[in-house]
C-alpha cells in the first residue's frame, strides 16, 4: 500500500474511530485524538505486514484498542465533569451534557466490556470479528458482551 | 433480545462530534512526514554500509592475494635471518614459518578490510551530504 492509498484509507475511516475512541474514553476527544493518531502512526509503519485491503478497517481497530490498552497509565477513568466548565466550544459542551449519562456508564464497565460493547453496539463488527480485535475467544467476547450489557442496563436505569 | 433493542437503541443516536477532520488530518501528515524522512535516511545509511563492506571484502581479498604471493619472498628473508639463537629455533620447528607467514597473510588481509571499511564508508557519508 502507498501512502496515498494508506492516506485515503484513514480520510475513509478516521471518523468513525474518532468517534468509537471518544466513547471508548469516555468522552475525553483529546485524548482519543491522540490515541487515533498513534493508532494510525502506528499503523503506517506496520504497512509491510498488512496484506488484506478489505480487513483495513478491523486491522486499525485492532491497533486502537492496543494504543487505548498501552494509554492506560495516562487515562482518566471517570468522567470528570469539572472538565466541562473549560469546554469553550458550545457544540462540544452540548455534546458531552448529552452524552454524559451513557460516558458515566461506561465509565464504570471494565475495558474488555467496554470495549466489547462499542465494537458490537456502535461499531456493528460481529462476535468473530470483536474477537479478532480484542485477542480473545468468541466465548469470552460473549460473556463480556452479556455482562456488559447486564451492567449498561442497571446503571442507565439507575439514573432514570 | 429486548436487552439488545435496548442497548442498540442507546448507541442508534450516538453522533459526538470529533473536532476538526482537516487538522487531525494536517497533524497526521506531518507525523508520517517524519517518519518518511527517518526510513529514507535508513535506507541510504544502509546502502553505504553495504557498499562499503563490497569495498572492504574486495579489498581485503586482493590484499590477501598480494601477501600469499609475496610469501616465498618472505620466507626467504626469515632464511638469510643471522641471530643465532633465532635461526635455530626457527630452523628446529620446520611449520613455524609458514604458519607464522600465513597468519601474517590473515592479519594483513584483516586490516585491510577493517581500514578500507572504515575509509570507503566515511567517504561513501561526506559524498553523501
Amino acid at each position: 500500500m502507498t501512502r496515498e492509498q494508506f492516506t485515503s484509507q484513514v480520510e475513509a475511516t478516521q471518523g468513525a474511530l474518532r468517534r468509537f475512541l471518544i466513547a471508548l474514553c469516555c468522552g475525553d476527544a483529546a485524548l482519543a485524538d491522540d490515541i487515533a493518531q498513534d493508532t494510525y502512526v502506528k499503523a503506517y509503519l506496520s504497512l509491510d505486514r498488512f496484506r488484506d485491503d478489505a480487513g483495513f478497517g478491523s486491522w486499525i481497530y485492532r491497533i486502537a484498542y492496543n494504543c487505548f490498552v498501552d494509554s492506560g497509565r495516562t487515562r482518566r477513568e471517570h468522567v470528570d465533569v469539572a472538565m466541562a466548565a473549560g469546554m469553550h466550544s458550545d457544540e462540544l459542551s452540548d455534546s458531552r451534557f448529552r452524552y454524559q449519562a451513557l460516558y458515566a456508564a461506561l465509565a464504570r464497565l471494565s475495558e474488555r466490556e467496554r470495549t466489547a460493547i462499542l465494537l458490537y453496539y456502535l461499531e456493528g463488527y460481529s462476535i468473530k470479528e470483536v474477537a479478532e480485535i480484542i485477542g480473545a475467544s468468541q466465548d469470552a467476547v460473549k460473556q463480556q458482551l452479556s455482562r456488559g450489557r447486564f451492567h449498561l442496563k442497571g446503571m442507565l436505569h439507575e439514573r432514570e | 433480545m429486548k436487552e439488545n433493542d435496548e442497548i442498540k437503541e442507546l448507541f442508534a443516536g450516538f453522533n459526538p462530534p470529533v473536532g476538526d477532520s482537516l487538522n487531525f488530518m494536517n497533524r497526521l501528515s506531518r507525523n508520517l512526514d517524519t517518519i518518511d524522512l527517518i526510513k529514507k535516511h535508513n535506507i541510504a545509511v544502509r546502502r553505504v554500509n553495504r557498499l562499503a563492506a563490497v569495498i572492504a571484502v574486495i579489498a581485503g581479498f586482493a590484499a590477501g592475494v598480494a601477501a600469499t604471493m609475496l610469501l616465498p619472498v618472505l620466507k626467504a628473508a626469515v632464511g638469510t635471518v643471522e641471530a643465532p639463537g633465532i635461526s635455530f629455533f626457527l630452523m628446529s620447528v620446520p611449520d613455524l614459518v609458514q604458519t607464522g607467514l600465513w597468519l601474517l597473510v590473515g592479519v594483513v588481509s584483516v586490516l585491510v578490510t577493517l581500514s578500507a571499511y572504515d575509509v570507503s564508508a566515511g567517504l561513501l557519508k561526506a559524498r553523501q551530504k
